[in-house]
């Protein structure tokens, strides 16, 4: 079988350790189908608020990789994580906005936060698709 | 690869029909009417730059609901088989259409939602035209024989809203040149690329320009690579862009429960000036090492803790958090793995 190898840097292209190679074509790559954001805005006070987006493949469900920030804050927070705001040894880390889950079915992406301000909070999700589940 | 992205550009490239045409209306209407008349809405975009025979990857048409209605619509959308579609200042209706539909329906919708239509094939049916050329009008048509009388969906017409109104995007592959790279003067056509070794290139005065293909596709086993464009039959395809792996951290926070502590955090510096796209991992242990590693953030439970780790990114750190939720007089150790890659998440 013919491969295209593309070895890193003081690696040989003989080498049988796939973490040799910056590219193997005997192994599959993430390949980033899909990529945007979407601007959303959090009801203040309310949990367990979702927010959907066509995903426009009909041939395959794609997998989904997303992050979140939110507007003049200056970080970037996960799925399954609060937007973390105070931390203290003794006290932990915390947030009042959480990130509950991204996740894909046959057209939508799906998004889904908690909002434990008293306020609305813009939020910008960066999503990547990757492939099919 | 190419993306053609355009929003209606016009009043006379959009109507509706209900048993009379209306053009340049605010609102373009999709169902069934009141006495089983149906309603079809006509899309057209202009200077659609894509050159004949290209492969479509994926195309979209997106409509918008110009009010909240709770009606239900089974409507399908084909594309208008023309080379060159004309302005719909007349009835479009009666125009043929393609072989292939696709699904438009609709289950009651909210005002300025969005209905994103896949219409990949139907798309493609008109680009494979013998007749089609780069710069070309494109149009779409809806139907409906499925829907119920008095069943009738709005969307955002051009006059109704220039920035709500139909918004077309094509992701599309251009094909192999057809014009042959020779050195000589003839201009034969051939179904195949091939390059001279002079580098000089002559091409058919007669035929239109066809975008050429330069790429690399690599398929997965028993796959044929000249009869598939879906990424999930590719081991490697340069029309898709992938992560670029910069570098992978450890990092350990920890911290003893026992002298009253419940959490630890550190920080990992990458300088890169954006937020980069980060997969973290963590392995959480009291005493020796278990080297079972979970995907962060995520939280967990023993007997009588909850724990928890989680992350946040900087434009130049990733500052990491370990904590538990409980009773204990432990050590504990959070070991985190981290794989940055160069990704720029493009977030502001």
């Amino acid at each position: 079988m013919q491969v295209v190898k593309v070895a890193k840097i003081g690696n040989s292209t003989d080498s049988l350790d796939p973490n040799d190679y910056i590219f193997h074509s005997s192994y599959n790559t993430f390949k980033i189908v899909l990529e945007g954001t979407k601007s959303v805005t959090l009801l203040a006070s309310t949990t367990n608020q979702t927010f959907t987006q066509a995903h426009g493949f009909d041939t395959f469900i794609p997998l989904i990789s997303a992050f979140a920030k939110r507007d003049a804050i200056n970080q970037v927070f996960l799925p399954n994580g609060v937007d973390i705001e105070t931390y203290t040894a003794g006290a932990g880390f915390d947030g009042d906005i959480k990130f509950n889950y991204t996740a894909t079915d046959s057209n939508n992406m799906i998004f889904n936060f908690d909002n434990n301000k008293g306020t609305t909070i813009g939020v910008t999700i960066k999503y990547y698709l990757l492939e099919r589940v | 690869m190419g993306v053609f992205t355009q929003r209606l550009s016009g009043g006379a490239n959009n109507g509706y029909y209900a048993g009379e045409w209306f053009s340049d209306s605010s609102s373009c209407s999709v169902g069934i009417a009141y006495l089983g008349t149906v309603v079809k809405s006509a899309f057209r975009f202009t200077n659609v730059s894509i050159p004949q025979g290209a492969t479509i990857s994926l195309a979209t048409l997106t409509l918008t609901a110009s009010s909240t209605d709770t009606d239900t619509i089974g409507a399908i959308v084909f594309c208008i088989d023309e080379d060159n579609t004309a302005d719909f200042s007349s009835d479009p209706t009666t125009r043929t259409t393609t072989t292939t539909s696709h699904d438009l329906s609709v289950s009651g919708i909210s005002a300025d939602e969005e209905k994103v239509i896949t219409v990949t094939e139907a798309v493609q049916e008109v680009i494979d035209r013998v007749g089609w050329s780069s710069g070309n009008a494109l149009g779409f048509m809806t139907s409906d024989d499925t829907t119920s009388n008095d069943n009738i969906i709005g969307f955002y017409g051009y006059s109704g809203s220039t920035t709500k109104c139909a918004y077309l995007s094509i992701t599309y592959v251009g094909v192999s040149a057809s014009a042959s790279l020779s050195p000589s003067a003839s201009a034969s056509a051939s179904a195949s690329k091939s390059a001279s070794s002079s580098g000089s290139a002559s091409a058919s005065p007669s035929q239109s320009f066809i975008e050429p293909f330069f790429g690399m596709k690599i398929a997965k086993p028993d796959i044929n690579v000249l009869n598939t464009q879906e990424p999930f039959n590719l081991i490697f395809s340069s029309d898709y862009g992938t992560l670029k792996y910069y570098t992978k951290e450890t990092a350990t926070v920890e911290f003893d429960a026992g002298a009253g502590s419940i959490a630890g955090t550190t920080t990992i510096t990458h300088d890169l000036g954006y937020y980069p796209y980060v997969e973290v991992f963590v392995s959480v242990h009291i005493g020796a090492s278990t080297g079972v590693y979970e995907y962060c953030p995520f939280f967990g439970a023993g007997a009588t803790v909850f724990y928890s780790a989680n992350y946040k990114i900087t434009s130049t750190t990733i500052e990491l958090y370990g904590q538990i939720d409980g009773v204990s007089s432990s050590v504990w150790t959070f070991d985190f793995l981290v794989f940055v890659f160069k990704n720029d998440l493009g977030l502001s």
